[in-house]
C-alpha cells in the first residue's frame, strides 16, 4: 500500500510547516492531520513525516508514542473510551463498563470482529460533573445510564450496517 | 442562598454567550482598548499586582509578579501560553469558559500579551476538548475579523496572532515545562528550573504560561480597577473563583463563588447537599494532587489559598471531589495512583518508580490480600517521592496516598480483616 494524502491533507501540512517560529512545533499538528485522514499514524505515515521535518524515523515516533490519543494501528469506526477516573469512578462508570463488554462481546482494549467498535478506557476528560461519561472518536457522552449506552450502540451499528464501514 | 460576584460566569444565561456579538453586548472588549490606548505595559502589571489576582492553574502564584519576572530587555521574542490543558481528574473549568466566554478568555490574552510585548501566543487546549478548540478558533477568527488581533490592532501599532494549539493526550502537557516541550514538538518532557520560563522559556526565549481563568479574569480587572477587585473575599486571595464539584453531591457542575467562602456552602447551597441522603466522608477540595479532607475538616474548610494550607490541604486546581460513605477509600485511592503511574512521563526515578510500586501495594488490599506491613510501606514509597524530581507530578502522587491512609487507615484494616470491601457492595444500585 502506498502512502498518498488528499490535496486537502497536502495544503493543511504546508500550512502548519511554515506557521511557527521553529518548524519542529507543526509535528503535532501534522500528526492531528494525518490521523484524522487515516485513523492512525501508521509506520509509513511516520516515515512519510519524518521526511518532512529531516527527523529519524526513531524520532518521530519517541514523540508520537507520547501522546494516547494518537494511534499507530487503525482502530474501529467507532472508538469508545470510557472514563475510569476518579469522579468517573463515584458515579460507577463500572455499570457502564461491563454493559459495553456485553452488548460488544469485546474486553478493553479489543475491536469487534466486524472492526465497527474499539473499546478502551481513559483518563479524566474533564466531564466529571456529568459522570459517567464517554468519549466516542471525538464527542462526549455523559451522564450516560445502561439504557442510554444501548440505544447509542443500536443506532451506531445500523450506522455501521447501512454506510458500510 | 448567599449572592456572590460574579467574574467569569455573569452572562452565561445568554445561549450565545460564546459568540462576539453577545460578549459585547455584555460589555466585552472595552477593557483591552483602555489597555492598548490608554495605559503603559507597566501600569497594567502594577495593576495586576495591586489586584492580588493569584494564578488559578493549581500553584496561586501572583499574576502580577509573573508577569514583572518577563525578561523584558531580551532581544528574543517573547511568548504567552494560556494553559488550557486541563487534565486534573476532577477538574472542567475551563472547559466551561472555552465552550461559553471564549472571548473574555481571547480579550484577557490581548491584554496580557501587550503588557508583556508579546506579539505571538498560543492557547494549548488538550485534544480531547474537540468542542473548545472549534470554540476558540472560532473566536480567534470572528475577533480577526473585528481588527482585535492582527496587524496594527485598532490603529495602536500593536500586533498579535494567537494559535490554538491541538494536545494530543498527555496529563504531563499541563505542567508548564512539559507544556513548552510538547509546543516544540518534543516529548511533553518537564525541564529543570531554573532558569524559568520567563527568562528561558519557548524556544529558549522569555515565555509566560498562565491559566485560562487567570487569563479570563484580567478583563474584569482592568475595566473595574484592582481595588474593586482586592476587596472581593480575603485579602490574601481575592477574587473569585470557579468550583468544579463532582462525585457524591446533589447537583455536581461548575460554580463561581467568592474566595473565602466556606466549604460547605459551595456543597450544601450550591451544589444540593450529597444525593440520595449520603453521608459525607471526605473531600478533595482541588484535585488529586491535594491532600484529602475528612468530613470534620470540611466543616471548617474555607475557599481561599492560605485557609486551605492551615488545614493542610491546597485550593489546587478548583477540582471539588466529594466522597459520601459509599465511597471506598482503598479502590478511590488505587484509582488516583494509577492515574499519576499511567500519567509519570518517566523522566525521574522516584517518579517513575515509586508510582509503579504504589500501585503494586495497592491492588491487594483492593483484593483483600494486603497485609499491615505493606501500609507502612506505601508511606515510605511516597515519602521518597516528594521533593526530588523534576516536576512536581511525584509530590502530587504521594499526597493521596499520604493522606487517604492517614486519614481513612482503618478502611484499609478492615479491607484486610474482611478480605475485601465491605461497603462497597452494598453501595452499588
Ligand atoms: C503535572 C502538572 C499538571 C498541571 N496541569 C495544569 C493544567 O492542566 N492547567 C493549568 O493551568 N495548570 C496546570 N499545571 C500548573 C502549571 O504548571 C502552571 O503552574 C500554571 O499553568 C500557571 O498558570 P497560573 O499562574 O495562571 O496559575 C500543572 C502542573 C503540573 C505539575
Ligand atoms: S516528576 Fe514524574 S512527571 Fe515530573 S518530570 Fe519527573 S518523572 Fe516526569
Ligand atoms: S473523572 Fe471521568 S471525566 Fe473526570
Amino acid at each position: 500500500m502506498s502512502f498518498e494524502l488528499s490535496e486537502k491533507a497536502k495544503k493543511e501540512i504546508e500550512r502548519e510547516l511554515g506557521r511557527y517560529p521553529v518548524k519542529d512545533s507543526a509535528l503535532l499538528p501534522v500528526f492531528w492531520i494525518v490521523h484524522n485522514e487515516r485513523g492512525c499514524v501508521d509506520d509509513e505515515a511516520v516515515e512519510y513525516i519524518a521526511g518532512l521535518f529531516d527527523f529519524s524515523a526513531a524520532k518521530v515516533l519517541g514523540v508520537l508514542s507520547f501522546y494516547w490519543m494518537l494511534r499507530r494501528k487503525s482502530a474501529g469506526k467507532y472508538v469508545i473510551s470510557l472514563c475510569k477516573n476518579i469522579s468517573c469512578y463515584l458515579r460507577e462508570y463500572e455499570n457502564i463498563l461491563t454493559h459495553l463488554q456485553d452488548l460488544l462481546k469485546v474486553q478493553v482494549g479489543e475491536t469487534t470482529k466486524d472492526g465497527v467498535f474499539t473499546l478502551q478506557l481513559a483518563e479524566c476528560l474533564g466531564s466529571c460533573g456529568t459522570a459517567p461519561m464517554m468519549m466516542v472518536n471525538n464527542r462526549y457522552y455523559e451522564d450516560l445510564t445502561r439504557e442510554r449506552v444501548t440505544e447509542l450502540v443500536e443506532g451506531w451499528r445500523k450506522e455501521a450496517m447501512t454506510n458500510g464501514k | 442562598m448567599r449572592e456572590h460576584k460574579k467574574i467569569l460566569t455573569a452572562n452565561l444565561d445568554d445561549p450565545e454567550s460564546h459568540t462576539l456579538k453577545s460578549y459585547e453586548a455584555h460589555g466585552g472588549y472595552k477593557a483591552f482598548q483602555k489597555a492598548l490606548k490608554e495605559m503603559t505595559p507597566e501600569e497594567i502589571i502594577e495593576e495586576m499586582k495591586k489586584s492580588g489576582l493569584r494564578g488559578r492553574g493549581g500553584a496561586g502564584f501572583p499574576t502580577g509578579l509573573k508577569w514583572s519576572f518577563m525578561d523584558k530587555k531580551s532581544p528574543k521574542p517573547k511568548y504567552l501560553v494560556n494553559n488550557s490543558d486541563e487534565s486534573e481528574p476532577g477538574t472542567f473549568k475551563d472547559r466551561l469558559l472555552m465552550e461559553r466566554n471564549t472571548h473574555q478568555m481571547l480579550e484577557g490574552m490581548i491584554i496580557a500579551a501587550y503588557a508583556l510585548d508579546v506579539h505571538l501566543a498560543f492557547v494549548y487546549i488538550r485534544g480531547e476538548y474537540t468542542s473548545c478548540i472549534e470554540n476558540t478558533e472560532r473566536a480567534v477568527e470572528e475577533a480577526k475579523e473585528k481588527g482585535y488581533l492582527g496587524k496594527n490592532i485598532l490603529g495602536t501599532g500593536f500586533d498579535l496572532e494567537i494559535i490554538v494549539y491541538k494536545g494530543a493526550g498527555a496529563y504531563i502537557c499541563g505542567d508548564e515545562t512539559g507544556m513548552l516541550s510538547s509546543l516544540e514538538g518534543k516529548r511533553g518532557y518537564p525541564k529543570v528550573k531554573p532558569p524559568f520560563p520567563a527568562i528561558q522559556g519557548l524556544f529558549g526565549c522569555p515565555t509566560v504560561v498562565n491559566n485560562t481563568e487567570t487569563l479570563a479574569t484580567v478583563p474584569w480587572i482592568l475595566q473595574n480597577g484592582s481595588d474593586t477587585y482586592a476587596k472581593i473575599g480575603p485579602e490574601k486571595s481575592p477574587g473569585t473563583r470557579l468550583f468544579c464539584v463532582s462525585g457524591h453531591v446533589k447537583k455536581p457542575g461548575v460554580y463561581e463563588l467568592e474566595m473565602g467562602s466556606p466549604l460547605m456552602e459551595l456543597i450544601n447551597d450550591h451544589c444540593g447537599g450529597m444525593q440520595n441522603g449520603s453521608r459525607l466522608k471526605g473531600i478533595i477540595p482541588g484535585g488529586p494532587s491535594v491532600p484529602i479532607l475528612t468530613a470534620e475538616e470540611c466543616d471548617k474548610a474555607i475557599l481561599d489559598f492560605d485557609s486551605m494550607k492551615e488545614i493542610g490541604s491546597h485550593l489546587g486546581s478548583g477540582g471539588v471531589i466529594v466522597f459520601g460513605e459509599e465511597a471506598c477509600m482503598v479502590r478511590s485511592l488505587l484509582v488516583l495512583t494509577e492515574f499519576f503511574a499511567d500519567e509519570s512521563c518517566g523522566q525521574c526515578t522516584p517518579c517513575r518508580e515509586g508510582t509503579g510500586w504504589a500501585v503494586k501495594l495497592l491492588h491487594p488490599f483492593v483484593e483483600g490480600k494486603g497485609e499491615l506491613p505493606d501500609l507502612d510501606l506505601l508511606m515510605d514509597v511516597a515519602d521518597r517521592m516528594k521533593f526530588r524530581t523534576v516536576c512536581t507530578l511525584a509530590d502530587a502522587a504521594a499526597s493521596p496516598i499520604e493522606s487517604f491512609i492517614i486519614k481513612y487507615r482503618k478502611e484499609f484494616e478492615d479491607h484486610i480483616a474482611n478480605g475485601g470491601c465491605a461497603s462497597h457492595s452494598q453501595t452499588q444500585n
